[in-house]
């Protein structure tokens, strides 16, 4: 991560000193004191990211009750000390199932984006790097998957496997990397006519070290801005999935089924559904507005 | 004739508080032209944003004033400085596609600037139009009228560019750069119709450049910007000739001139290093095959500097490119050292040949430092594995081409152009190749600096006693430091042979105009 971070800076850097320095001369000011905000907008987010992770990483010890456990006593309470977000239809505290849902949702899609990110960015490399065969095969395969809507293909392979965890990343994995492997063909496309990488070639480099070295460090940013706008949308994936009851099964606490499940008592009972709803919303404004300060820093 | 159409009195001007220009004064009276002559980063393109009231340019005037037609700019309200754009200043820019929108018709666009400023009126506009280009002689006005500007040459284009700022008739034209981006005769082209605008209209011009060849041509008087100072100013012959000032004597010097010949150097070596047997390269253009290269033929001998001069798209940068093994010929062989390696190279080949491209910056991975960079030729072709050593290396190689070994510390984009330039050629003789290949090495790069750049380039070749090919638009510079040229024209080499008897005696008609138009600067 901090690699990645490190090439962000020095993009900006490039784009400060980028050959139309006339240009730049004259708005320096202001794009200094724009810089700086900017950049304090991506720390910001990036310090309610770590937040949201640590508390997913840690939800097991945070909960303050039982999240599987049932109360007769109890049901449908309104939020109360004891139960700060109330109780749903069995009586298990919201809170405590909010908190484990956000370890499930938040700890997965960041590992389905990271994963779709790598895979997608390497086979985009590689397509636009070699051309040919290599990048009409790979090309082809993205554009067939790009033809069917992403949320229908998905529930089409958790239909066909069956729901569950397993399945569910799957399906939504399935379509994710197409996204890098374009962004990243295209770019490699361009990168290619430049004059540093015809300079690498005749410094005997290897074509696999120019893609790695000289090709990889000069995209990361893109893809990196592109991977935290995805994650917003891979999390409504999840609950989208988890809510038509092909995603996580019952009694997993998870935001999409909580959603679901509370959604038949939501007059007698609000915050049952209010609770995941409210948390999944954060979650997703929260990553897209980094994904957001992130392009504003590279100057897209 | 003689009223005073501008007068620009103790102009200090910039961006965001920083002076760019300062102290700033002469003027200008009607008919006249004056050429306003600087290195990048002078301030001379800053004088001309200040001149036209254009608010967007973020050129903020801090101190004196300008005066245009006897009314200062400074008390004038946005929309009387609206007024006078276009109007009563017109403005011309260096990129000529930038001036227009590259897929609609010209004559969309004329109608459109005369609409805007009121002055269209559908009966006269052909006739309007028509006799402008007449006068301009751009044949065939009404082809060009109804031609796209993405189907004419970036001369044909600059040239139209200038007739349509001159359809307003104003009466200050200001043209920032306007042959910069030309091959010669395009140039030549544009310097003319420009001359003629002010035998018809009497405008005034004020045009900046880098290039003295075009002060010496076109001005009446020449101004010389230095750091944000006009440093000089007066009448042209004056001073281009007497230079009374230490920077303009040394502006002047660098300029390369057609009588210095290179000394013949002594070839012994009997045999060749480098031959191009028909070589060609051709690609797929509409269906159809497009012959970029063919049929040409090289010989280099070891310690041979050889030039190559041609104009934009004659193929000068796609032969240097088959050389360096950067493309694959579609016919012919390439032979170095008597091994054929038009297919396949090694290592070894990558070592005996080294290449310099234009943009220095370009050239360098904008995320490594300068010294990564460099370290990376070093082990992979120099075969140099310890840290220590390689790290000695680049030190004594960055002080061998004149830079400070900490530079090498930078990032690409922190140098400026003739240092990172310098950087690229300590990378190329990192590995001490037998040939050096130079693509218009010095064309993004102030005249002072090239002067420096091809020294230290010649220097390097008396040193080592390696080969060098030298490809360059600019007949006179590869004049003054090849042994031998090579002229090459639409794919093909159509004159070669020892420098001085191409450069006196040339056979080619082409080889004569190039020579004429570069003789005139």
């Amino acid at each position: 991560m901090c690699r990645i971070k490190g090439n962000c800076k020095d993009k900006g850097r490039i784009k400060e000193n980028c050959k139309e320095k006339s240009r730049m001369r004259e708005n320096r000011g202001d794009e200094k004191t724009n810089k700086s905000l900017v950049r304090k907008r991506i720390i910001f987010f990036l310090f309610l990211v770590l937040l949201l992770f640590i508390i997913s990483l840690l939800a097991p010890y945070l909960v303050p009750n039982d999240p599987y456990g049932t109360n007769a006593s109890y049901m449908k309470a309104a939020p109360s000390p004891e139960f700060p977000f109330g109780t749903d239809k069995l009586g298990r505290c919201i809170f405590s199932r909010v908190l484990m849902g956000a370890r499930l949702s938040i700890f997965f899609s960041l590992l389905l984006v990271m994963v779709t990110m790598v895979a997608g960015t390497f086979l985009g490399v590689v397509a636009g790097y070699y051309g040919g065969i290599f990048d009409n095969i790979i090309m082809r395969l993205v554009d067939m998957l790009l033809a069917f809507p992403q949320l229908v293909l998905a529930i089409a392979v958790a239909g066909v496997l069956g729901g569950g965890m397993t399945n569910m990343l799957l399906a939504l994995g399935l379509t994710g990397w197409t996204l890098y492997a374009r962004l990243a063909r295209g770019q490699v496309m361009s990168l290619k006519q430049e004059e540093f990488i015809a300079a690498a070639r005749l410094s005997g480099n290897s074509s696999l070290r120019i893609m790695a070295v000289h090709i990889l460090p000069n995209i990361a940013g893109e893809m990196i801005v592109n991977a935290a706008i995805q994650v917003g949308t891979t999390l409504v994936g999840f609950a989208g999935l988890s809510f038509l009851g092909l995603g996580v099964q019952v009694p997993e606490a998870e935001w999409g089924s909580m959603i679901n499940e509370a959604k038949g008592y939501m007059q007698q009972a609000p915050w049952a559904v209010l609770a995941p709803g409210a948390a999944l919303f954060i979650t997703v404004a929260v990553f897209n507005l980094l994904g957001d300060a992130l392009s504003d820093y590279m100057g897209r | 004739m003689n009223d005073i159409v501008l007068s620009i009195k103790n102009l200090t001007a910039g961006y965001g508080g920083k002076a760019v220009v300062s102290q700033a004064s002469f003027g200008l009276d009607r008919g006249e032209i004056i050429v306003v002559v600087g290195e990048s980063g002078s301030g001379k393109s800053t004088l001309l944003k200040a001149i036209l009231p254009l608010e967007d340019y973020g050129v903020a005037m801090s101190g004196g004033e300008i005066i245009f037609k006897n009314k200062p700019l400074s008390g004038m309200t946005a929309a009387e400085k609206n007024r006078l754009n276009g109007r009563q200043i017109g403005m011309v820019f260096q990129d000529p596609k930038a001036s227009f929108n590259p897929v609609r018709t010209f004559r969309k666009q004329f109608i459109e600037a005369l609409k805007s400023h009121g002055r269209y009126e559908r009966e006269l506009f052909e006739e309007q139009v028509l006799e402008l280009f007449r006068k301009l002689k751009l044949l065939d006005g009404e082809r060009i009228l109804d031609s796209c500007p993405y189907e004419m040459s970036g001369g044909m284009n600059q040239r139209i560019a200038i007739a349509l700022a001159i359809l307003l008739e104003p009466v200050l034209l200001l043209a920032d750069e306007p042959t910069s981006a030309l091959d010669v005769t395009a140039q030549e082209q544009v310097m003319e119709e420009l001359l003629r605008i002010r035998e018809y209209y009497h405008t005034s011009m004020i045009i900046v450049t880098h290039n003295i060849g075009v002060a010496a041509r076109l001005a009446d008087k020449v101004g010389v910007m230095h750091r944000g100072k006009i440093v000089e100013f007066g009448a042209a012959g004056e001073v281009l000739e007497h230079p009374r000032n230490s920077y303009t004597k040394r502006l002047l010097d660098a300029v390369p001139q057609a009588g210095n010949m290179a000394e013949k150097r002594e070839i012994k070596a009997a045999c060749y290093l480098l031959e191009l047997k028909q070589v060609g390269k051709s690609y797929l253009k509409r269906r159809n095959s497009f012959s970029a290269l063919s049929q040409v033929d090289l010989l280099l001998k070891p310690g041979e500097i050889l030039g190559i001069v041609g104009e934009s798209g004659s193929g000068k940068s796609t032969l240097l490119k088959q050389v360096a093994g950067l493309k694959k010929p579609s016919e012919g062989r390439i032979v170095l050292h008597g091994k054929d390696i038009t297919q396949k190279r090694t290592n070894m080949d990558f070592r005996r040949m080294q290449m310099i491209f234009q943009n220095a910056y370009d050239s360098f991975n904008p995320k490594l430092k300068i010294r990564h960079s460099i370290a990376e030729t070093l082990k992979n072709l120099g075969g140099m594995k310890d840290r220590k050593e390689v790290d000695a290396r680049i030190d004594s190689l960055m002080e061998r081409v004149g830079l400070e070994p900490y530079l090498a510390d930078r990032y690409p984009a922190e140098l400026s152009g003739g240092q990172c330039q310098r950087a690229a050629i300590a990378r190329a003789i990192s590995v001490n190749p037998e040939v050096l290949l130079c693509d218009e090495i010095t064309s993004a790069l102030d005249v002072s600096v090239q002067a420096d750049i091809v020294k230290l380039i010649v220097e390097l070749a008396n040193e080592s006693g390696m080969a060098i090919i030298f490809v360059s638009h600019d007949i006179v510079l590869v004049s003054n430091i090849c042994g031998s040229i090579m002229v090459m024209r639409e794919g093909r080499c159509i004159e070669a042979g020892e420098a001085k008897e191409v450069i006196t005696n040339p056979k080619e008609d082409y080889t004569k105009r190039l020579l004429a138009s570069a003789r005139a600067e």
